[in-house]
């Protein structure tokens, strides 16, 4: 296969990958091919060749999600490297065109040169594609206040393994001609097709952005701030919920250090907006912290506002430095009646930590009932077993193995048994995967064959 | 053959209408000039009769379509040939309120007004306000992807809808979706809101519901003619402030408000009126809205009225509000047309607008959501006469034509039902709606659920 991949991308376009490399960590796939289309119709060649040769294809960004889900068969990587760049920036409708394997920190530095804004920031922006990321269908701290990609995505180009490329969608801010198949794709983990080309949309740069810290080491009192704050119904760009030790250094000198202590659980909220709008938010926020009266407040200077956020947002990216961690991931119902679940629902997985011997962080968005528990290793069985539990124990929780490395997730179900609809995604993936070849196993198990 | 007794038996003969004088109401939706009669219209009471229905029908091999309100403007809830109309009306209950977790669980027939009438007691709103909302269903609204003025701050449908149960072509029951974060699997939910009911039938939804802003503060700016307009609009989206609506209305509109029952005192010699609205802190709108103003008076602004209070913020809506009634009255039948364009590429195309309509000798008036580049160019006209007809269709072909030739697309909100299927090669290409088709026939294989709407036949895909 190798040498036909050559013949269509040239002898730099197809390679073996390295045994050590990242490829085979990510994937463990040490015998895998990787070949680096640059246009969207390479990259439908190459998924052809793929189809006759029955081999599987895993699309690969900046590998920076690759542990997200189960691990794929894999025989080539189709890398979109070759694949990047702006298409174009249509500034005074403010949308973007882009091809998928731009690098997100690029997108978001391009766009913010021309005074515009694109709300996404998940781990590893450096490394990540947003054709990746949409795939991936994440999105950091701001998340909390913008939402998903998939709020953002106005259509995309695609290739498919029976070598058709396709559009939907489009660019424009507003549109419902055809199918939205692009919201099928995010989150799809490359299982359906290979995004060769998103457009998203843009917001103006905010004048103003202010963050406010809010340390408590009493999680009752912390419950106390989230109800208050939900019923107050301020709206924030990033509100998120980490544990103090991930924040040390990043500028928290003097009394701010205190935020960062160990048993802090911190709130860090961003507030976006013209120079009142955002006094007028800090000043409603402070006046919610009588009853629930934060152990340490910091509204972050300037110059420590983007180390506090990137130290937030690599929290679950860097759980280790060698990226031997895990990431679970437990959402619930924020709210139960006028009750804010959050704390007994930190404290509880906390114990069930601490029993099993293990250590571990949390993040927290408090608004959408999402719990990520970041293990610098990955969890034993029992552990696993008892988290799983505690989650089934009510209704309206679930719990999934976010990341993890790709030789603990062999052979197992990261999704622990939570996908639903097994026929009917089948079922679409053979529409629009008609070879079946891309990322099998990856979100839904493979049939036998 | 039409399985009649037993359909009778599963929602009650009451229920189920095969006389001419009842179907006769059902023979189109808002778009008047594409028309079948039913052969039978049923109405389900919940989610598990309507699987019954639809188990009935398949099994007789009958097409079939769901109908919710019958307010849709592209003939999408319009009847396929020998077929049955499934209609929503029994089911509008609202299921639950969760306040805290800002969520609506809803049955498919409600009115979308309904739902933020219900949330209103807790501040809370359902966002989606299409300017049918008082009539048109959840259900409608999910199967359009309805937006309304106020999708250009908070999104269209797509956006507050979190899970939904339908019934599948074949009479089986899917849940999809759920009310928490992330879950697992491929997003069926986002998938099926917007096709138009080719895919599955609707029948429960849980929704997200959005705070209500604490202020609000509206401006109506007249101007000379829709361009100045355009150019405001542009000038505010550029200057980075963040309205929730931008309604502009041209010359011809405000002549028709300002002679209804609607009249809302708009200048009556301005040439377009915006109208600008920003919501959230108290301070913050207000500073918005006087940067708004300044903007705006640089240039070329006739007048403008800030509102003092709510009853004159409603009283500055009542004409927008009220626009499609007004030009309703004009002749017998009203065609509210549907584009997008890019933001920036409106005043131009709104002037082609206009050309077109004097081209073609048709009486058309524009409204416009344009902060999200929407065009509404509406026509009145009389369907029975053939001619004036044939030069209204021409007119609308005209339009979508020089909007994607600037960049933009068929519909920002109504959809493309029957009216414009035929028109889908000029945004995609045969690959693109075989994706669509193949996705399509995963759910409705048989195609017995609204077929023929949406996807042109394969033969058609080339013009
Ligand atoms: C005066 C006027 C103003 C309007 N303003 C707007 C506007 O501002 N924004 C906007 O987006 N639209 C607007 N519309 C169009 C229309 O109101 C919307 O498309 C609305 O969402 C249709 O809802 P309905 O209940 O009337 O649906 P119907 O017209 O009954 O049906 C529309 C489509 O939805 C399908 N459908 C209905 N119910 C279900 C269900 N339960 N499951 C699956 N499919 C279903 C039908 O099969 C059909 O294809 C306007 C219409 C009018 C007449």
């Amino acid at each position: 296969m190798i040498e036909r991949l050559q013949r269509l991308l040239g002898d730099g376009g197809a390679w073996e990958v390295a045994r050590d490399g990242e490829v085979a960590r990510e994937l463990g796939a040490p015998r895998a091919l990787v070949a680096a289309p640059r246009d969207l119709e390479q990259c439908a060649a190459v998924l052809r060749i793929a189809a006759e040769a029955g081999r599987a294809v895993v699309p690969w960004g900046g590998g920076q999600h690759q542990r997200l889900g189960n691990v794929p068969r894999a025989d080539l990587v189709l890398v979109t490297s070759g694949l990047a760049g702006i298409v174009d920036h249509d500034e005074a409708d403010q949308t973007i065109v882009a091809r998928a394997g731009t690098r997100l920190a690029d997108l978001v530095a391009a766009v913010r040169a021309r005074g515009q804004f694109l709300p996404l920031d998940p781990a590893g922006l450096a490394r990540a594609t947003i054709g990746g990321v949409v795939a991936a269908g994440v999105n950091g701290p701001y998340r909390s206040g913008f939402g998903l990609p998939r709020d953002l995505l106005l259509g995309a180009r695609t290739a498919h393994s029976d070598g058709a490329r396709a559009a939907c969608g489009g660019r424009l801010v507003k549109n419902v001609t055809g199918f939205d198949l692009h919201r099928l794709y995010h989150g799809s983990l490359g299982t359906l097709a290979v995004l060769g080309e998103v457009s998203l949309r843009l917001l103006p740069l905010p004048e103003r952005e202010a963050t406010l810290a809010l340390g408590f080491d009493d999680l009752e009192r912390l419950d106390a701030f989230v109800l208050a704050f939900r019923a107050a119904g301020l709206a924030a760009a990033s509100y998120v919920l980490v544990h103090g030790p991930l924040l040390a250094g990043n500028g928290l000198e003097g009394g701010a250090a205190e935020l960062a202590r160990d048993g802090m659980f911190v709130v860090l909220l961003r507030f976006h907006g013209t120079e009142r709008g955002v006094g007028e938010s800090l000043a409603r926020t402070r006046e919610l912290l009588g009853r629930a009266a934060p152990a340490a407040e910091l509204e972050a200077p300037e110059d420590v506002q983007a180390p506090l956020w990137l130290a937030c947002r690599e929290a679950f990216a860097g759980v280790s430095p060698d990226g031997g961690g895990a990431v679970l991931r437990l959402t619930f119902l924020p709210h139960a009646g006028e009750r804010s679940v959050l704390g007994g629902v930190v404290e509880s997985v906390a114990a069930l930590v601490a029993g099993a011997g293990a250590r571990a962080a949390f993040y927290a968005e408090p608004g959408l009932g999402v719990l990520r528990v970041l293990l610098p290793e990955p969890p034993g069985e029992e552990l696993l077993a008892r988290l799983q539990a505690f989650a089934r124990r009510e209704e309206g929780r679930q719990l999934v193995v976010e990341s993890a490395p790709a030789s603990w997730r062999q052979g197992r179900d990261v999704l622990l048994g939570t996908l639903p609809h097994a026929a009917l995604a089948r079922a679409l993936k053979a529409a629009l995967d008609p070879a079946g070849i891309l990322s099998p196993g990856r979100l839904y198990p493979e049939e036998p064959r | 053959m039409l399985p009649l007794e037993r359909l009778r038996r599963i929602v009650g003969a009451e229920h189920v209408l095969s006389a001419p004088e009842e179907t006769f109401p059902y023979e189109c939706d808002a778009l008047t000039w594409l028309r079948r009669r039913p052969a039978a219209v049923v109405l389900p009471g919940g989610t598990a009769e309507t699987a019954a229905v639809v188990a009935a029908l398949a099994e007789a091999g009958l097409p079939f379509v769901a109908r919710g309100a019958g307010t849709g403007l592209s003939a999408g809830a319009l009847c396929p040939a020998g077929g049955v109309v499934i209609e929503t009306a029994r089911m509008k209950r609202l299921l639950a309120l969760d306040p805290w977790n800002r969520l609506a669980r809803v049955e498919c027939g409600i009115a979308n007004a309904e739902v933020s009438r219900a949330a209103e007691a807790h501040g809370l709103f359902f966002a989606p306000d299409p300017s049918s909302q008082h009539v048109c269903t959840i259900g409608g609204n999910i199967a359009e992807n309805a937006g309304g003025p106020h999708t250009f701050k908070y999104g269209a449908t797509a956006r507050h809808v979190l899970a939904l149960t339908v019934v599948l072509p074949d009479g089986r029951v899917l849940h999809t979706g759920s009310p928490l974060a992330d879950p697992s699997g491929y997003d069926l939910t986002g998938l099926l809101v917007g096709t138009e009911g080719t895919c599955a039938i609707v029948t429960e939804a849980t929704l997200k519901l959005t705070p209500v802003p604490p202020a609000v503060e509206t401006l109506l700016l007249a101007f000379r003619g829709v361009e100045d307009a355009c150019a405001a609009v542009q000038r505010v989206i550029a200057s980075g402030l963040e309205p929730c609506t931008m309604e502009v209305m041209d010359g011809a509109t405000i002549a028709a408000v300002e002679a209804s029952v609607n009249a809302a005192g708009y200048p009556r010699d301005a040439g377009a009126v915006l109208i600008l609205e920003f919501d959230g802190g108290g301070a913050a709108v207000a500073e918005s809205a006087e940067r708004a103003e300044r903007l705006c008076r640089e240039l070329e602004v006739l007048a403008c009225e800030r509102a003092r209070d709510r009853a004159h913020r409603l009283k500055l809506w009542k004409g927008r509000k009220g626009a499609f009634g007004a030009m309703g009255r004009l002749a017998p039948d009203l065609l509210v047309q549907d584009a997008v364009v890019p933001r920036s590429r409106l005043a131009e195309v709104s002037a082609r607008v206009l050309e077109i309509g004097r081209e073609q000798g048709v009486r058309l008036s524009n409204v416009l959501h344009a902060g999200d580049g929407n065009l509404h160019p509406n026509i009145s006209y009389d369907r029975r006469d053939a001619d004036e007809t044939r030069r209204v269709l021409e007119a609308c072909a005209c339009i979508l034509s020089a909007c994607v030739a600037a960049g933009g697309t068929l519909s920002g909100e109504h959809g493309i039902g029957l009216e414009k299927r035929d028109f889908m090669h000029l945004v995609y290409g045969v690959s693109d709606v075989e994706k669509m088709r193949a996705v399509r026939d995963v759910f409705n294989g048989r195609a017995l659920l609204n077929p023929d709407k949406v996807l042109p036949a394969r033969e058609q895909q080339t013009p």
